[in-house]
Protein backbone atom coordinates (compact mmCIF):
# COMPACT_ATOMS: atom_id res chain seq x y z
CA UNK A 1 0.00 0.00 0.00
CA UNK A 2 1.19 3.52 -0.81
CA UNK A 3 2.37 5.51 2.22
CA UNK A 4 0.60 8.66 3.36
CA UNK A 5 3.96 10.17 4.29
CA UNK A 6 6.63 12.00 2.35
CA UNK A 7 10.04 13.08 3.57
CA UNK A 8 10.33 16.85 3.99
CA UNK A 9 8.03 19.51 2.52
CA UNK A 10 5.32 18.65 -0.02
CA UNK A 11 6.29 20.16 -3.36
CA UNK A 12 3.68 22.21 -5.27
CA UNK A 13 4.58 20.01 -8.27
CA UNK A 14 3.31 16.92 -6.44
CA UNK A 15 0.04 18.75 -5.79
CA UNK A 16 -0.27 19.88 -9.42
CA UNK A 17 0.45 16.35 -10.70
CA UNK A 18 -2.14 14.92 -8.37
CA UNK A 19 -4.80 17.31 -9.69
CA UNK A 20 -3.80 16.59 -13.29
CA UNK A 21 -4.21 12.82 -12.81
CA UNK A 22 -7.94 13.33 -12.23
CA UNK A 23 -8.65 14.73 -15.69
CA UNK A 24 -9.46 11.25 -17.03
CA UNK A 25 -12.06 10.65 -14.29
CA UNK A 26 -15.04 12.24 -15.96
CA UNK A 27 -17.67 11.52 -13.29
CA UNK A 28 -15.95 13.99 -10.95
CA UNK A 29 -17.57 17.43 -10.81
CA UNK A 30 -15.83 18.94 -7.77
CA UNK A 31 -12.51 18.81 -5.94
CA UNK A 32 -11.71 20.41 -2.63
CA UNK A 33 -8.14 20.85 -1.48
CA UNK A 34 -6.63 21.67 1.90
CA UNK A 35 -2.99 22.67 2.24
CA UNK A 36 -1.36 22.97 5.65
CA UNK A 37 1.58 25.39 5.70
CA UNK A 38 4.16 25.77 8.47
CA UNK A 39 3.48 29.12 10.14
CA UNK A 40 6.14 31.48 11.46
CA UNK A 41 4.69 31.66 14.96
CA UNK A 42 6.13 34.09 17.44
CA UNK A 43 6.29 32.42 20.83
CA UNK A 44 7.37 34.82 23.59
CA UNK A 45 9.69 36.68 21.26
CA UNK A 46 11.06 33.54 19.61
CA UNK A 47 10.27 32.95 15.96
CA UNK A 48 9.51 29.46 14.64
CA UNK A 49 11.75 28.65 11.67
CA UNK A 50 10.65 25.06 10.98
CA UNK A 51 8.69 22.09 12.31
CA UNK A 52 10.32 18.71 12.62
CA UNK A 53 7.59 16.08 12.16
CA UNK A 54 7.76 12.53 13.46
CA UNK A 55 5.08 9.84 13.78
CA UNK A 56 4.26 6.44 15.15
CA UNK A 57 4.23 5.65 11.50
CA UNK A 58 2.75 2.16 11.47
CA UNK A 59 -0.19 3.24 13.63
CA UNK A 60 -0.55 6.53 11.75
CA UNK A 61 -0.85 4.71 8.40
CA UNK A 62 -3.64 2.52 9.84
CA UNK A 63 -5.49 5.54 11.27
CA UNK A 64 -5.15 7.56 8.06
CA UNK A 65 -6.42 4.64 5.98
CA UNK A 66 -9.41 4.27 8.33
CA UNK A 67 -10.26 8.00 8.17
CA UNK A 68 -9.92 8.01 4.39
CA UNK A 69 -12.16 4.98 3.88
CA UNK A 70 -14.81 6.16 6.33
CA UNK A 71 -15.04 9.60 4.73
CA UNK A 72 -15.16 8.21 1.19
CA UNK A 73 -18.12 6.07 2.27
CA UNK A 74 -19.92 8.78 4.27
CA UNK A 75 -19.79 11.36 1.49
CA UNK A 76 -19.88 8.96 -1.50
CA UNK A 77 -16.62 10.45 -2.75
CA UNK A 78 -15.06 9.45 -6.03
CA UNK A 79 -11.65 9.39 -4.32
CA UNK A 80 -9.55 11.02 -1.59
CA UNK A 81 -5.83 11.59 -1.15
CA UNK A 82 -3.79 12.49 1.92
CA UNK A 83 -0.11 13.34 2.10
CA UNK A 84 1.72 14.44 5.28
CA UNK A 85 5.33 15.43 5.80
CA UNK A 86 7.85 13.72 8.05
CA UNK A 87 11.16 15.33 9.01
CA UNK A 88 11.94 19.02 8.72
CA UNK A 89 9.57 21.44 6.99
CA UNK A 90 10.55 25.13 6.94
CA UNK A 91 8.09 27.96 7.53
CA UNK A 92 6.19 28.78 4.36
CA UNK A 93 6.40 25.21 3.09
CA UNK A 94 3.51 22.73 2.78
CA UNK A 95 3.25 19.93 5.35
CA UNK A 96 -0.25 18.53 4.66
CA UNK A 97 -2.10 17.96 1.40
CA UNK A 98 -5.69 16.71 1.30
CA UNK A 99 -7.59 16.34 -1.97
CA UNK A 100 -11.15 15.02 -2.12
CA UNK A 101 -13.20 14.53 -5.27
CA UNK A 102 -16.94 14.08 -5.72
CA UNK A 103 -19.72 14.55 -8.23
CA UNK A 104 -21.00 17.78 -6.61
CA UNK A 105 -19.40 20.50 -4.50
CA UNK A 106 -21.21 20.03 -1.18
CA UNK A 107 -19.78 16.57 -0.58
CA UNK A 108 -16.26 17.80 -1.36
CA UNK A 109 -16.49 20.84 0.95
CA UNK A 110 -17.88 18.82 3.87
CA UNK A 111 -15.58 15.83 3.38
CA UNK A 112 -12.43 17.92 3.13
CA UNK A 113 -13.14 19.77 6.38
CA UNK A 114 -13.93 16.55 8.26
CA UNK A 115 -10.85 14.84 6.87
CA UNK A 116 -8.52 17.62 8.04
CA UNK A 117 -10.15 17.85 11.49
CA UNK A 118 -9.86 14.08 11.99
CA UNK A 119 -6.23 13.97 10.80
CA UNK A 120 -5.33 16.61 13.39
CA UNK A 121 -7.23 14.86 16.17
CA UNK A 122 -6.79 11.13 15.58
CA UNK A 123 -3.41 10.46 13.96
CA UNK A 124 -0.20 9.98 16.00
CA UNK A 125 1.93 12.63 14.32
CA UNK A 126 4.20 14.81 16.46
CA UNK A 127 5.73 18.20 15.74
CA UNK A 128 8.78 19.88 17.22
CA UNK A 129 8.78 23.63 16.56
CA UNK A 130 12.34 24.76 15.94
CA UNK A 131 13.15 28.36 16.85
CA UNK A 132 15.51 30.63 14.96
CA UNK A 133 17.98 30.50 17.87
CA UNK A 134 18.07 26.70 17.78
CA UNK A 135 15.74 26.12 20.77
CA UNK A 136 12.52 24.17 20.43
CA UNK A 137 9.08 23.45 21.84
CA UNK A 138 6.65 20.62 21.14
CA UNK A 139 3.50 21.54 19.24
CA UNK A 140 0.07 20.33 20.40
CA UNK A 141 -3.13 20.45 18.38
CA UNK A 142 -5.90 22.17 20.28
CA UNK A 143 -9.65 21.85 19.77
CA UNK B 1 8.94 -5.81 27.67
CA UNK B 2 9.80 -3.36 24.91
CA UNK B 3 8.20 0.08 24.90
CA UNK B 4 8.29 2.46 21.93
CA UNK B 5 8.53 6.14 22.90
CA UNK B 6 7.54 9.09 20.69
CA UNK B 7 7.86 12.85 20.41
CA UNK B 8 8.44 14.92 23.53
CA UNK B 9 8.38 11.82 25.74
CA UNK B 10 11.79 10.83 24.36
CA UNK B 11 13.12 13.79 26.35
CA UNK B 12 11.92 12.02 29.52
CA UNK B 13 13.16 8.50 28.75
CA UNK B 14 16.31 9.56 26.90
CA UNK B 15 15.66 7.06 24.10
CA UNK B 16 12.96 6.08 21.61
CA UNK B 17 12.76 2.49 22.82
CA UNK B 18 13.07 1.29 26.41
CA UNK B 19 13.07 -2.25 27.76
CA UNK B 20 11.59 -2.82 31.21
CA UNK B 21 10.81 -5.89 33.23
CA UNK B 22 7.15 -5.94 32.32
CA UNK B 23 3.76 -5.45 33.91
CA UNK B 24 0.46 -7.28 34.04
CA UNK B 25 -1.57 -4.32 32.87
CA UNK B 26 -1.34 -0.68 31.83
CA UNK B 27 -1.74 0.61 35.40
CA UNK B 28 1.26 -1.47 36.50
CA UNK B 29 3.26 -0.35 33.51
CA UNK B 30 2.58 3.32 34.32
CA UNK B 31 3.79 2.83 37.91
CA UNK B 32 6.97 1.22 36.65
CA UNK B 33 7.56 3.96 34.10
CA UNK B 34 6.92 6.75 36.63
CA UNK B 35 9.45 5.16 39.01
CA UNK B 36 12.07 4.94 36.27
CA UNK B 37 11.33 8.28 34.60
CA UNK B 38 9.71 10.62 37.19
CA UNK B 39 9.32 13.52 34.73
CA UNK B 40 6.78 11.42 32.75
CA UNK B 41 4.26 12.09 35.54
CA UNK B 42 3.91 15.69 34.42
CA UNK B 43 3.27 14.69 30.81
CA UNK B 44 0.09 14.05 28.94
CA UNK B 45 0.24 10.78 27.03
CA UNK B 46 -1.73 7.72 26.00
CA UNK B 47 -0.55 4.14 25.81
CA UNK B 48 -1.21 2.10 22.70
CA UNK B 49 -1.09 -1.69 22.70
CA UNK B 50 -0.66 -3.31 19.29
CA UNK B 51 -1.38 0.04 17.63
CA UNK B 52 -4.68 0.55 19.47
CA UNK B 53 -5.40 2.98 22.27
CA UNK B 54 -5.41 1.12 25.59
CA UNK B 55 -6.94 1.96 28.97
CA UNK B 56 -5.61 1.43 32.50
CA UNK B 57 -7.07 -2.06 32.79
CA UNK B 58 -5.76 -3.35 29.45
CA UNK B 59 -3.87 -6.59 30.11
CA UNK B 60 -0.35 -6.80 28.68
CA UNK B 61 1.54 -9.73 27.20
CA UNK B 62 5.31 -9.93 26.80
CA UNK B 63 5.20 -9.78 22.99
CA UNK B 64 2.69 -6.90 22.75
CA UNK B 65 3.79 -3.80 20.86
CA UNK B 66 3.49 -1.07 23.48
CA UNK B 67 3.89 2.62 22.72
CA UNK B 68 3.87 5.86 24.74
CA UNK B 69 2.16 8.50 22.64
CA UNK B 70 2.18 12.26 23.42
CA UNK B 71 -0.41 14.81 22.15
CA UNK B 72 -0.85 14.89 18.39
CA UNK B 73 0.40 17.75 16.22
CA UNK B 74 -0.30 16.71 12.65
CA UNK B 75 -1.46 19.09 9.96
Amino acid sequence: MKSFFVKGAISPNVIADSIAKHSTKKSIGAHDIFLGQVREDDIQGQKVSAIEYSAYQEMAEIELQKIREEIITTYSLHCAHILHSLGTVDTGEICLFVLVSSAHRKASFDACREMVERIKKEVPIFGKEIFEDGGHQWKENIG
Amino acid sequence: MKILVFGMLIEDTGQDCVVIEGSRDVTGLKHQLFALYPSLQGRQFIIAVNKQKANDSTVLKEDDEIALIPPFAGG
